[in-house]
């Protein structure tokens, strides 16, 4: 490596190695900058989740993720350190401070160790929360105090007890420590940990600060209920019961005589270490004891007729239908599905009146009749508070004993349908006008559509419109309070902008290709994004169907609560544009603000990067032997090239660097040569300079590209321009980028500008994103395949090689649209036949 | 298998040293144990490793000092950090000590070994053009 290394550059040995391993550092510093963008915007994407889901949430998950946040901002800050030779340090106090707020909020929200009685009767006491009963439980006492006497008596074994349980036994320490090892994919070791800690539950015994109030209770239970009375021992556990909930993992047991309710209380605790329940804990992102788990103690009633009820149907969603099941005998047999149910639906509107009894549908087919019209409506009734008394739509758990009393075992919110989060069938009888993409933000709208270049290209007058881009870039954040929908031909989903959609809650799919050409603006589309669907005009029932979503979670009160709070410092974007003042580390008020900041700073770095180590330390370099307009010098950065035996020459066969080989495919495509060969120059080499001035100095540099498998960084004079390309193409299209800088050189000045105007009128019907000053000219084109990516350099090769031959010509302004036209419709002898300009 | 990345797990708990070591190995890394930090700078010495997996919070010298040690006596191995608590000054502490990562346990698998495989990338970048003392 050292011998070929020595022959690339000139000054001493060590300026040369101190020259090209500055380069490689920093080449470095960029991919490992690049790679901890993406952590934070897939990070960035979990909490936004967190934030908007109903479902539960830990405290271990969120804590995690904030502190890794952290990490990656820091870390790019590290690395825009190393590559911008420290200017930017002013950044670090800033991560800080927003580190510092953000652990103050979540030390606020965090509560301290659960202090409560292990031994809870329900209506008395209190109030006590779901923390310490658990979620039946704290159910029920919402309902006791609801439906009044319908409730049995309980009581129940706390989550407090719980833990005490838990240490008494010696098992507290080993569960933490096994927890740190579980991983839900590999479920083996998930399964035999899950099973050790249960069978170490069940040898337990429940520790005399818990024995003897249970007991106590129990007797006295027993002295007021008739002889015999046996009892049920439920799980009740911190996260269950919520329509998200853990239902079905842990346990119940029936038929418990009393002397044997400690034994099942114990049996129930085990239940916490089920493995599936394990599973869904740790996948939910909760530490290894932050939930808990209660015992619900209840005397048993003995059923005559026993069901579900649910206060809003569950099937058709109808709020005035109230539906229950029914079975002879204990809800167990429904439950388990061994007996088929009698179903009933009661209209809701009957209850309120005192007249006539609702409709009964599908009584069943006993005689006599399972329930009278009486009983039936009172079931319905039964269903209708326990909603009022949980505030949301519930499903109930009843029976109606022997003597005719109505029992209410058990209720929970009901988990209404959510949003269709699977991509569904097209909707019938509207056209659709494009199909594809990923959905960046989930939803449907409609509105007219706008072609947006930036985002400061707003459609007058004042509607909510369909943005559709080119390219999801993250200043278009500045649209969405605007737009109703966005639609992008390229971009990520794990993107600023989709972050910031999500947020805002506007419906987004990225990835369309196309999309600018079949969605004509001023048309008005109904986007369905969480499907990947454009329709033509306004499709009711899909836009119809967008319900927002019923916040049904309580358990995830305190952690919800704090995410919320800090939501603030973390998510939101507000540099959003580069060339305003506020854009520098001052103006950073979320996490998010900070990564984008160094985002952009290390990429105008990128752009500089041949002049940052010192220039005229490059020279000699790898030349490339097939035709190019202009003597262009290869400079791998440890890969990018197969490096010949020996000497100074490759083909671009040789080349590997994806992007070179793009963009070299394009500068010597036969199509854009003038007349015939180059003449070749003394030494042998094919070394083509453009233009007549060829005695000027200045031309006499050679371009550099430095390369790697993925990189390439190209700058070059042709002629009077001088050009800059610079473009990273991987498989990640988020991380992929091609930018051009072109500035001419010479000439009068109005020549200058329309070759400008020429290059920026090509790049953007290329679909590339243009800034045009006068002569100069900047431009990107990202976030697409690496096919898309080849593609754009092919052209944009292509262009570059014919800027070369544009010297003589660009008369006047309305030779340049001909000349855009003409490369873009391939027709290139336009340009290069130019001496003889043709009329418009 | 010659070329298999070789992973060094620094960690005073052996449950969780048992466990990542077979699940690495199951994967095809080639894993190697340290209880603690002195232990594994002797290992180090005699033994190649590719990159190390340290635990912050170890009895006697804690993760940060066998970092720091780390990084003095072998510059270009990177270094993850796994640590049992979320602590942000901790984790900034370890960022500015020369960790390439830190990471949270319990720690997915597929996302260690995803960090794992993208520090040896790196490492291979800026070996090539600066060769270690001693090549």
């Amino acid at each position: 490596m050292a011998t070929w290394l020595s022959t690339l550059l000139t000054g001493s040995a060590r300026r040369k190695g101190a020259a090209y391993a500055g380069l490689i550092k920093r080449y470095d510093a960029y991919l490992q900058l690049l790679r901890a963008n993406n952590e934070f915007l897939e990070l960035l994407t979990e909490i936004e989740a967190m934030g908007s889901s109903a479902g539960p949430c830990g405290w271990d998950r969120l804590r995690s993720d904030l502190t890794r946040l952290n990490v990656q901002v820091f870390a790019m800050a590290k690395m825009l350190g190393r590559l911008s030779a420290g200017r930017y340090d002013g950044l670090f106090p800033v991560i800080e401070d927003l580190g510092r707020a953000i652990q103050a909020r979540l030390d606020r929200g965090h509560g301290q160790e659960l202090e409560g009685p292990p031994l809870v009767v329900l209506g008395e006491g209190g109030p006590y929360g779901e923390e310490l009963l658990g979620g039946k439980a704290a159910n029920l006492s919402v309902l006791l105090s609801g439906t009044g006497p319908l409730v049995p008596a309980a009581c129940v074994v706390s989550t407090a007890a719980f833990r005490d349980f838990l240490r008494y036994n010696g098992i507290e320490d080993t569960v933490k420590m096994l927890w740190d090892t579980l991983d839900p994919e590999e479920p083996a070791h998930l399964w035999e940990t899950s099973m050790t800690l249960r069978e170490a539950a069940l040898a337990g015994a429940l520790p005399p600060s818990v024995l003897s109030p249970l007991r106590a209770e129990v007797e006295r239970l027993v002295a007021e209920l008739p002889e015999g009375t046996q009892f049920s021992v439920r799980s009740s556990a911190s996260g269950e019961d919520s329509a998200f909930s853990f239902a079905g993992q842990y346990d119940t047991i029936l038929h418990v005589p009393a002397g044997e309710v400690a034994a099942a209380v114990v049996k129930v605790f085990a239940g916490f270490f089920n493995p599936s329940a394990v599973m869904l804990r740790l996948k939910r992102g909760f530490g290894a004891l932050e939930l808990g788990m209660g015992a619900l103690v209840m005397p048993m009633v003995e059923g005559r007729v026993s069901g579900v009820a649910y206060s809003t149907d569950p099937s058709s969603q109808d709020r005035e239908t109230v539906r229950f099941e029914a079975v002879q005998g204990l809800g167990l047999k429904l439950v388990d599905g061994t007996v088929t149910p009698s179903s009933y639906t009661v209209d809701r509107r009957a209850l309120d009146s005192a007249g006539e009894p609702g409709r009964a549908e599908g009584a069943g087919s006993e005689t006599p009749p399972l329930l009278s019209s009486s009983q039936i409506l009172r079931v319905a009734a039964l269903a209708v508070a326990a909603e009022k008394a949980l505030g949301t739509a519930a499903d109930v758990e009843w029976t109606l004993d022997e003597a005719g009393s109505l029992w209410l075992i058990q209720a929970r919110p009901m988990a209404l349908r959510p949003a269709p989060t699977q991509a569904h069938a097209a909707v019938q009888g509207w056209e659709v006008l494009l199909e594809g993409g990923t959905p960046a933000s989930a939803g449907a709208a409609a509105g007219p559509v706008a072609h947006v270049r930036g985002p400061l290209d707003v459609p007058d007058p004042p509607v909510r419109f369909v943005a559709v881009v080119a390219e999801a870039t993250p200043d278009l954040a500045l649209l969405l309070p605007r737009a109703c929908a966005l639609v992008a031909e390229r971009g990520g989903v794990a993107s600023h902008l989709a972050a910031v959609s999500r947020e805002f809650g506007v419906p987004a799919v990225f990835g369309v290709e196309g999309a600018l050409g079949l969605l004509p603006p001023g048309e008005v589309v109904t986007v369905d994004a969480t499907a990947g669907r454009v329709y033509r005009g306004r499709v009711g029932p899909l836009l119809d169907a967008e319900r927002p979503q019923t916040q049904l979670s309580r358990t995830a009160g305190p952690v919800r609560e704090a995410l919320l709070d800090l939501l603030p410092l973390v998510v939101p974007l507000n540099l959003l544009d580069p060339s305003s003042p506020s854009f520098a580390p001052s103006g950073c008020r979320s996490l998010h603000d900070v990564v984008r900041f160094i985002h952009e700073k290390a990429l105008a770095e990128m752009l500089s990067l041949p002049e940052s180590i010192g220039g005229g330390t490059l020279s000699g370099g790898l030349q490339i032997m097939e035709h190019l307009p202009f003597d262009l010098r290869v400079l791998p950065l440890g890969s990018g090239v197969k490096m010949p035996a020996e000497g100074h020459r490759i083909s671009l066969d040789q080349v590997t660097s994806s992007p070179a080989r793009a963009l070299m495919a394009g500068l010597s495509n036969p199509a854009v040569r003038r007349d015939g060969p180059r003449p070749m120059d003394t030494s042998g080499f094919l070394s083509v300079m453009s233009g007549a001035m060829a005695g000027d100095p200045e031309l006499g540099q050679p371009g550099w590209a430095l390369v790697s498998d993925r990189y390439l960084h190209m700058s070059l004079r042709m002629g009077y321009h001088f050009t800059t390309v610079e473009a990273l193409v991987g498989k990640r299209p988020g991380d992929n980028r091609i930018r051009l800088v072109f500035k001419g050189g010479a000439a009068d000045e109005s020549r200058r500008q329309r070759r400008a105007r020429f290059v920026a009128g090509v790049l953007e019907g290329l679909g590339f994103q243009v800034r045009l000053r006068g002569d100069f000219v900047s431009a990107t084109y990202g976030r697409g395949t690496e096919d898309q990516m080849s593609r754009g350099l092919e052209q944009l090769g292509r262009l570059l090689a014919c800027a070369a031959q544009l010297d003589m010509v660009m008369g006047d302004e309305s030779q340049v649209r001909w000349y855009v036209e003409g490369f873009l419709k391939g027709d290139y002898a336009r340009i290069l036949d130019a001496e003889r300009p043709a009329a418009p | 298998m010659a070329d298999a990345i070789r992973v060094l797990l620094v960690d005073d708990e052996p449950v969780f040293v048992d466990t990542m070591s077979k699940v690495l190995k199951a994967r095809g890394y080639g894993v190697g144990a340290a209880a603690g930090g002195v232990e594994a700078l002797e290992e180090l010495r005699f033994n190649r490793y590719d990159v190390v997996v340290l635990d912050l919070r170890m009895p006697g010298m804690d993760g940060i000092e066998t970092l720091e040690r780390i990084r003095k006596q072998d510059p270009l191995l990177p270094v993850i950090l796994l640590s049992g608590h979320a602590d942000m000054s901790k984790a900034v502490e370890a960022m500015q000590h020369g960790a390439v990562d830190y990471m949270l346990k319990p720690a997915p698998v597929d996302k260690l070994c995803e960090r794992i495989r993208s520090a040896i990338e790196h490492r291979n970048i800026l070996e090539e053009l600066a060769p270690p003392p001693g090549r």
